[in-house]
């Protein structure tokens, strides 16, 4: 598990650890290429975790008023460590809760995004658009007035960055992740019918 | 010394008057209690009341029963749960209390008219979405609002909007059902449904397409929005075989046996909310349902 803290892990070493955590479950696993440097590169949104799991996962751990075994959660929502850890690990990302040996607790950031009533994806907005592959899409959309999934796919390979081998599957997964959380976050907007990407 | 002169016609007709003008009272008066007692039970007619409903399924010679007398209501503010074994007919109730499907006998009505055919005035979220996946999120919800003649496009525009954003899908309007996660799936079929304005809402487990963690945050979201005093909706019926979701949500929860099923319990929820799913009286009522449908 990532070192805890209440802000954005950047170093390329848990960016490493997390890649390698999700790598567990299969073509969900992001890399960092054969290009990796050490240098710190920023950090890479888990693929198919979705908003409304990270947002149950801190209603739960809020609504609990301290903190809660890793175990205990997973078996409160039947959930397996290939679901449930990329789930935390966003969280973690997104400076919700801190992970410390085997507990999750809830940071104040995290409680104050708990008690929040509507809208709460919007309250990460400012750090969703420091984690790729929000980061990269934002870059184009000023760049561009709009892009699609694929130039932003396309433009992380060549950072050396991706979720799966596959350059259509990897497409796949950034469209998901722009409008599973970029949407939500008011970072992006985005037409389904010329699927394309502009700035909100 | 002479008497004086009585009118007694006009004393007559004076006491006739009296007499009629208490008679008036007294029917007005009758009237007056009428009203009033009138006045109180319309608080307690039932939004919905299902009365001795039951339906078989015809194969060839065969007849089917699934559903025996089963009776319910649901009054105004209540959210009621309709929960059985798997496969004993409470989808099948819950259609027919929205009008898609007729019962073999029996009756459900809405404010006391039969419902007979589906009505705007009562709404359905699906288990699976049902979302027309050619259309985006904003022309699935305005579909639903084909059926309002009296509304012009702009206006069922604004309503499908409106209801995107109160469901807290503002940015999705042009974004496609395949494009979606199943909760925000979900959401466009809340949206649908809301944006008719409906009286009754009928669910037929809507969360169980979900993972546990998204369905946790839906639930919530979902109950605050029926439960807000703009909201034109004023009982819900909500199908489920979660009993933890059951005791959350429920006012009222009604427990069909297995098929053909019929009543066995109709319990009133007296837990108070915020419902605290970690307290003893939470734990008793999970306890009790879960004995019922064992």
């Amino acid at each position: 598990m990532t070192k805890p803290n209440d802000s954005i892990h950047t170093s390329s070493r848990e960016g490493v650890q997390s890649s390698e955590k999700n790598e567990v479950g299969g073509n969900s696993g992001a890399s960092q290429g054969n290009n990796a440097s050490s240098s710190i590169r920023p950090p890479m949104m888990p693929a198919n975790v979705r908003a409304g799991q990270v947002i149950g996962l801190v209603e739960v751990t809020g609504g609990l008023g301290s903190s809660i075994d890793v175990s205990k959660l997973a078996d409160e929502f039947s959930a397996n460590i290939e679901t449930l850890l990329p789930i935390l690990d966003t969280a973690e990302m997104l400076g919700l809760v801190r992970v410390e040996k085997g507990d999750v607790y809830l940071t104040e950031f995290g409680s104050k995004f708990q008690k929040t009533s509507r809208n709460k994806v919007r309250l990460v907005k400012d750090i969703l658009a420091k984690i790729e592959p929000f980061k990269t899409a934002v870059e184009l959309c000023n760049q561009k007035k709009s892009v699609s999934a694929r130039e932003v796919s396309d433009a992380l390979l060549s950072k050396g960055l991706s979720w799966h081998h596959s350059p259509e599957m990897n497409e796949a997964l950034v469209q998901a992740l722009l409008i599973h959380w970029a949407i939500y976050a008011k970072l992006l907007k985005y037409d389904g019918r010329t699927g394309m990407f502009e700035l909100a | 010394m002479k008497q004086p002169e009585v009118d007694i016609s006009k004393q007559e007709i004076e006491f006739s008057q009296t007499t009629e003008v208490w008679k008036a009272l007294e029917i007005e008066t009758a009237k007056r209690q009428e009203i009033t007692a009138r006045g109180q039970s319309d608080l307690e007619i039932p939004i919905i009341s299902v009365e001795h409903v039951s339906l078989d399924y015809r194969k060839e010679k065969e007849q089917l029963p699934v559903l025996v007398d089963v009776s319910l209501t649901a009054y105004k503010n209540e959210f009621v749960t309709i929960t059985g074994p798997s496969g004993c007919g409470k989808s099948s109730l819950l259609r027919i209390i929205a009008g898609l499907s007729k019962p073999t006998s029996g009756v459900v009505k809405f404010k006391e008219q039969p419902v007979t055919k589906p009505t705007t005035q009562i709404a359905m979220i699906f288990q699976n979405f049902v979302l027309l996946p050619w259309r985006t999120a904003l022309e699935n919800v305005m579909f639903g609002l084909s059926s309002r003649q009296d509304l012009t496009e702009e206006e069922k525009k604004n309503r499908a909007l409106k209801a995107l954003d109160d469901t807290g899908l503002s940015g999705f309007e042009n974004v496609y059902p395949g494009e979606l996660s199943g909760g925000m799936k979900q959401r466009v079929g809340v949206a649908r449904a809301l944006a008719l304005e409906p009286e009754v809402l009928l669910m037929d487990e809507p969360f169980s397409s979900l993972d546990n963690l998204t369905a946790e945050h839906l639930r919530k979201e979902i109950y605050s929005l029926l439960i807000n005093p703009t909201s034109p909706i004023q009982t819900v019926l909500m199908v489920s075989h979660n009993v933890e979701e059951i005791v959350e949500l429920s006012d009222k929860v009604v427990v069909l046996s297995a098929r053909p099923a019929h009543v066995v319990a109709d319990l009133k929820l007296d837990l108070p909310r915020p419902r605290n799913k970690k307290s003893q009286e939470f734990f008793q009522w999970v306890d009790k349902l879960y004995s019922l449908l064992a």
